[in-house]
């Protein structure tokens, strides 16, 4: 949620803050951005290099953290501290930085490639920790830096150069796998409109704990127009489910969203039904399972694509109880002494 | 931590299975472990330069995240030999892989150099071990000792790098065995790295070397012309 603390939001509720009037060009690093031209990667680096101001935190005291892929190339453009860490690896790495240190802003920008396929594993188990970490997931549904094979969001079917007559795998829905894996905080956005893009990264750095968000990215080079349907000007707005808090799930003028007497969602033409069985979005329930029904609605792909932020509620986060309990047991029983505890166990003194 | 580069500890069935009584040291007396992180800009022109590096050991300077002015990006991209920025370029690339080899060859100089048993200080034989064999090895050396025989004994506790003096101390003897228990990883780097024609003795049984068996081995290769 994003309450905040009076200015300070909850998520940065142990960082310092900075009277430094920071602007745009204060984040940009002096590198040569390497992307392709027309990456996608390009707009949210813009985006969050006029995002990073807003938070209010000393340039030192944010840290990005990636992995291995195109996106992870991120942490160089930015001036920021940084670390192109290990494929996969980044949610592990981040971790450990946010436990120790929670007095940095700490993110993690990866692929569905890194985040999916090698780092699943790291992923999930962060996102169910709860640390206080955001994890960016740039999707752009192909091994880009390899140069074009199916990745873990690649749709059946899809003919690469690893599957040349089709790929036989089926694919993850990143805001589903979040949700299963316990995450407090799951968004989705997109690269190419910039201001739901900064707003949903808002919401996740406001939010304590572990935020999750998708960004569907396009890949110019080996998956072009991937997500074309949703950028379109004439068919998006009939096609993207804006999520707002408290707001009823309405697709253009005569699409909304109702419960289908199964515990799901599907997506029905107002007029026939009542306005009031339209459902209001709820990014608080403490229950996933309503989240998990919209992250379902894409079905046929690209028909009904729900974008904002689908959970934000608060749970314990790993970071604060870790050091709440060394806290908590130096009270109790005092410093530790390595020493005596060396000694305790089937010790004896040779004369 | 003085070189900042990882270590590798090699452990083994014997220390994970076995147990022996061991002497606990003293907490007060272990050396404090220092990062001596950088705070300051070390640049001519109050910048940052994170791959400069110290000129005795070849480490480069760590900056923590918290500390203002010192902001960096590390990774696994090829960088400038000073400023750390992305680099391309095959002269720095050669330069860097090349300092990287330097900086663990000279840690040699803060390793002890390699001891040799040799009692009577005229074996023409040694035998060089490494891991757990160490028992093993000691007990054939006892073995052969006792029987009147001759034989020198050394044992490696640092692969990478060797000791400063390993390739003198395998030069001064005629014959060089190498027990293992694998098929000649150790024999392979002598023999790569000081042209050296050791004597492998390799068994990968999931078993120690038997005292016995070893002491064969040796007489067999002491008694040679």
């Amino acid at each position: 949620m994003t309450e905040t603390n009076g200015t300070v939001p909850a998520g940065l509720r142990l960082v310092p803050r900075t009277d430094t009037e920071y602007r745009m060009k204060d984040f940009k690093s002096d590198q040569e951005v390497r992307w392709c031209p027309g990456c996608g990667d390009y707009a949210i680096l813009a985006a969050f290099q006029s995002f990073l101001p807003q938070l209010g935190v000393p340039r030192e005291n944010i840290v990005m953290v990636s992995g291995i892929g195109c996106s992870s190339r991120f942490p160089y453009y930015l001036s920021t501290y940084g670390v192109h860490s290990i494929h996969g690896r980044a949610p592990a790495i981040a971790t450990g930085l946010a436990a120790s240190r929670p007095d940095l802003s700490v993110w993690v920008v990866t692929g569905d490639g890194d985040g999916l396929s090698i780092g699943g594993n790291h992923l999930i188990h962060a996102l169910r920790r709860n640390v206080n970490i955001n994890v960016l997931l740039f999707n752009n549904r192909i091994y880009g830096l390899t140069k074009g094979q199916y990745s873990p969001t690649s749709e059946p079917g899809k003919i690469t150069k690893s599957s040349p007559v089709g790929s036989l795998d089926h694919p993850f829905n990143p805001v589903s796998l979040a949700l299963g894996a316990e995450a407090s905080f799951v968004a989705r956005t997109v690269d190419s409109d910039r201001k739901h893009l900064t707003s949903v990264l808002r919401a996740a750095a406001d939010h304590p704990g572990a935020s999750f968000v998708e960004i569907y990215q396009n890949c110019p080079i080996f998956n072009d127009d991937a997500f074309e349907p949703l950028k379109d000007p004439a068919a998006r707005d009939l096609r993207l489910l804006r999520l707002e808090h408290g707001e009823p799930l309405r697709l253009g003028p005569d699409r909304g969203v109702v419960a289908d007497g199964f515990g799901g969602l599907e997506v029905v033409d107002v007029a026939s039904v009542d306005e009031d069985r339209l459902i209001r979005h709820d990014a608080h329930r403490p229950d996933p399972g309503y989240a998990f029904a919209l992250s379902r609605l894409d079905q046929p792909a690209f028909e009904h694509v729900p974008v904002g932020v689908f959970r934000d509620v608060r749970r314990p986060v790993y970071d604060e109880l870790l050091n709440q309990q060394l806290d908590e047991a130096r009270a109790e029983r005092g410093d530790g002494d390595l020493g005596a505890l060396l000694a305790s166990g089937d010790t004896w003194t040779v004369d | 931590m003085r070189y900042r580069t990882p270590v590798i500890v090699l452990s083994d069935g014997y220390l994970a299975n076995g147990s022996e009584p061991w002497r606990l040291p003293e907490v007060a007396e272990l050396p404090v472990i220092d990062p001596g992180f950088a705070t300051e800009p070390n640049g001519p022109d109050g910048e940052f330069l994170p791959y400069l590096r110290d000129e005795d050991t070849l480490a480069r300077p760590w900056a923590v995240p918290g500390t203002a002015g010192l902001e960096h990006r590390i990774g696994g991209i090829e960088k400038h030999a000073r400023t750390g920025d992305i680099s391309y370029t095959p002269d720095n690339h050669d330069l860097m892989v090349r300092t990287r080899q330097a900086k663990v060859d000279a840690i040699a100089r803060d390793i002890p150099e390699l001891e040799v048993s040799d009692p009577t200080g005229d074996a023409d034989v040694l035998v060089l071990g490494w891991g757990g064999t160490y028992g093993s090895i000691t007990a054939a050396v006892r073995r052969i000792r006792r029987s009147g025989g001759r034989v020198a004994q050394a044992h490696l506790r640092h692969l990478n790098p060797f000791p400063a003096n390993l390739g003198a101390v395998l030069r001064s003897y005629d014959r060089v065995v190498v027990p293992e228990i694998n098929l000649g990883q150790l024999s392979l780097l002598l023999r790569g790295r000081f042209l050296v024609d050791v004597i492998g003795y390799n068994k990968v049984r999931g078993l120690p070397f038997k005292a016995e068996e070893l002491a064969d081995v040796l007489r067999e290769v002491i008694d040679r012309d």
